[in-house]
């Protein structure tokens, strides 16, 4: 059957109508054949019959008067029929009365009753009863032999296998013409769209031969075609203006890109300046300021051994606003240098738990000027790290102290503690305090520049809003982060984590990050 | 049924001995009385023969008339062979009679041996009247008796006057003449 199906359309067709064809002929071929065997057949035995009941009519007489000499003569003209090959008359008894050919009375079978007629190794044979007024005179037996039969059907045989033959060869001639009718203009077609797939020449047209659903697959082949070209030159147009397009687009692209370099440039030239213009007024401011600290202290430490109580007071407190200041102006150098790119880490290795421990013995005194506790614990087993001490401190200390500034007789706590994140040793430190707290609004600003999270802060707890922006750029600076969680009136929850790797570690995320 | 028939055929061997006694059948079978034999191929005889339509056989109600004339010779034998049989779809009624007034209305007459002195007469009388006859005396066939019945062997052997036959309008059927022994 896959064969079959592999078949060009052209071999199929002829196959097919041959098969058809050849099948109905062999069957009709067959039919006819059966046929004339059974008719040949029936004709003999009628045949054969008549003869019988003519031998039996003639032997009325002979039976009747036991003449069997004259029965054996009315037998004895059988010899004009060939195919009779034996015969015999029966007595009503039974008895074999006359037989043919002569003197062969016991070859013959015993009487069988009633008119009979059978084949019999490949002989005909009848027992024919002669009826007459008075009951049955006697029984004719006749035994034919098949040779006419035969002869006649193998050359009915013959010929019909003949007649196949020439049939045969005259369908396949007519099924190859006619399967060229119906398969050259699907040749035709299948050629053509082959050339349309090779070469791609969608201007071609396949000539429509008649009405059929030939011709309409041709008419639809070409529409197709028509289709196919005229969506071609669309294509091709648009084709065109796309790169038309495209060049403009680019052009203008290139443009705007140029101007934003410039720009960029521009802004980050301008940002450097900024940065360098503060690093350097900060170094600046710094020079002066040392020298009022330094002179204010001396004269304090003169003030204090002269007795000149008054003066040691206001002595004290130019100190400690110059250290605020002093504080601030770091603070600033530090910011603008970690914009400006210029900070870099101081790894060493680091002990959290007494890292925790100096923080909280710095911010102590503030805590308990607001009438705060302050509690910290540590996770067992925190681990020595590679670290910059003295960032992690500043950005500790400065958390510290925020909770405790914004916190009034209520409770500061600390809680530090090593994890894991991505297969790499992080350490968390939470500091959560009872303060004033904020909205999810101010939450968003205060890691900016110069931002409290309420403007009136400022002036209420004083600061500059500097402090959580350097401590976050810090963290990140580490690689880390600090997040924070708040509700207004119900305290803040400010998270420190940055990674921990271990001493042997090759490097750290913030070196990384700097290099 | 077949010890009494043979019983009275053993004794009639015996008693009858002479021209007219028992014959011995070729095939060693029980020897059948002569006249028995000849009762019974008499009653074949109108299978081959054919009346003309005035013997008066047109309607099948009608009785097919065999005569005796004469001194009958077949005692109950022509009866037993009779039995139910019917000739030309007729039932058949035996006549015995000396009287040659009795051939009137018949069709098949037998002419027993003791009417060789009224042949002339008979055959006078039954003129050209479609009537079959029959006799089994030496010499009647000659004289115009159309069959003339014979028994040799067991066998029938019998002469057809076919001259007498057409002279009465009856047929005679060829098979019959083929068997005939001699045809006038």
């Amino acid at each position: 059957m896959v064969l079959f199906h592999d078949m060009s359309i052209r071999r199929k067709l002829t196959l097919g109508m041959t098969f058809i064809a050849g099948t109905a002929l062999l069957l009709s071929a067959l039919a006819v054949l059966g046929y004339e065997t059974y008719s040949y057949r029936e004709s003999m035995v009628r045949q054969l019959v008549t003869l019988g009941d003519v031998v039996g009519q003639n032997s009325r007489a002979a039976l009747a008067f036991n003449d069997t000499v004259a029965a054996g003569q009315i037998l004895e003209s059988l010899k004009s029929i060939p195919a009779v090959d034996a015969a015999c008359l029966y007595a009503p008894g039974g008895q074999v009365f006359a037989t043919y050919p002569p003197g062969s009375a016991s070859t013959f079978p015993a009487l069988q009753a009633g008119d009979r007629a059978f084949f019999q190794d490949a002989r005909l044979v009848i027992f024919h009863p002669i009826q007459q007024e008075n009951g049955i005179a006697g029984t004719v037996y006749l035994r034919a032999d098949l040779k006419d039969l035969k002869q006649t059907l193998r050359w009915n045989l013959i010929f019909n296998l003949g007649l196949f033959c020439v049939l045969g060869l005259m369908v396949v001639a007519i099924a190859f013409r006619v399967q060229r009718y119906i398969t050259a203009p699907l040749l035709d077609l299948a050629a053509l769209a082959r050339r349309v797939s090779e070469e791609k020449d969608y201007t071609v047209r396949s000539v429509s031969r008649g009405a059929d659903e030939i011709g309409s697959l041709v008419e639809a082949f070409n529409n197709m075609l028509s289709q196919i070209q005229r969506r071609d030159d669309q294509l091709r147009e648009y084709h065109e203006q796309l790169e038309d397009q495209v060049a403009c687009r680019t052009e203008e692209l290139v443009l705007s890109n140029e101007q934003l370099r410039e720009a960029k440039l521009k802004a980050e030239g301008m940002s450097r300046a900024k940065s360098a213009f503060l690093a350097n007024m900060s170094h600046e401011l710094r020079t002066p300021l040392n020298a009022i600290l330094l002179y204010s202290e001396l004269l304090e430490e003169d003030a204090q051994t002269q007795g000149r109580e008054s003066e040691r007071v206001d002595l004290l407190r130019i100190h400690s606003s110059g250290e605020h200041l002093l504080r601030l102006i770091s603070d600033i150098l530090d910011l603008s240098k970690v914009e400006a790119g210029k900070m870099s880490l101081a790894m060493e290795a680091v002990d959290l738990a007494i890292l925790v421990q100096e923080c909280v013995q710095t911010v102590q005194p503030l805590a308990e000027k607001n009438g705060n506790s302050l509690t910290w614990d540590c996770e067992s087993g925190l681990p020595v790290f590679q670290g910059d001490a003295t960032k992690l401190r500043q950005a500790l200390f400065n958390l510290l102290s925020n909770a405790c500034k914004f916190t009034e007789l209520g409770s500061v706590e600390l809680h530090a503690a090593a994890f894991q994140r991505e297969g790499c040793p992080w350490i968390r430190i939470i500091v959560r305090d009872t303060g004033i707290g904020m909205t999810e609004a101010q939450q968003e600003r205060i890691f900016q520049e110069f931002t409290q999270a309420e403007e009136h802060t400022s002036r209420r707890y004083g600061g500059t809003g500097l402090g959580l922006a350097l401590s976050r750029k810090l963290c990140q600076l580490m690689g880390g982060d600090i997040e924070v969680a708040s509700q207004l009136g119900k305290g803040a929850t400010f998270t420190l984590e940055i990674p921990a790797p271990g001493p042997s570690a090759a490097g750290s995320p913030g070196e990384a990050r700097n290099a | 049924m077949l010890l009494v028939l043979r019983v009275p055929a053993v004794l009639l061997a015996w008693a009858g001995l002479g021209s007219a006694g028992v014959v011995v059948g070729p095939g060693g079978q029980e020897p059948q009385p002569e006249y028995a034999l000849k009762a019974r191929f008499l009653l074949q005889f109108p299978e081959f023969v054919v009346w003309p339509p005035e013997a008066g056989l047109g309607e099948a109600s009608r009785p097919f008339v065999l005569l005796v004339l004469g001194t009958s010779p077949f005692e109950h034998h022509l009866d037993e062979a009779l039995g139910s049989r019917k000739v030309k779809g007729h039932p058949v009624k035996i006549v015995y009679s000396n009287d040659p007034g009795a051939l009137d209305g018949c069709q098949m007459v037998f002419i027993c041996a003791s009417e060789k002195g009224r042949l002339k007469e008979i055959t006078a009388r039954l003129g050209n009247h479609p009537v079959l006859t029959v006799g089994d005396t030496e010499g009647f066939g000659k004289k115009g008796v159309m069959i003339n019945l014979a028994i040799e062997d067991e066998l029938p052997r019998f002469e057809v006057n076919l001259g007498a036959a057409r002279w009465n309008n009856l047929g005679i059927s060829a098979q019959l003449l083929n068997l005939a022994r001699k045809v006038w």
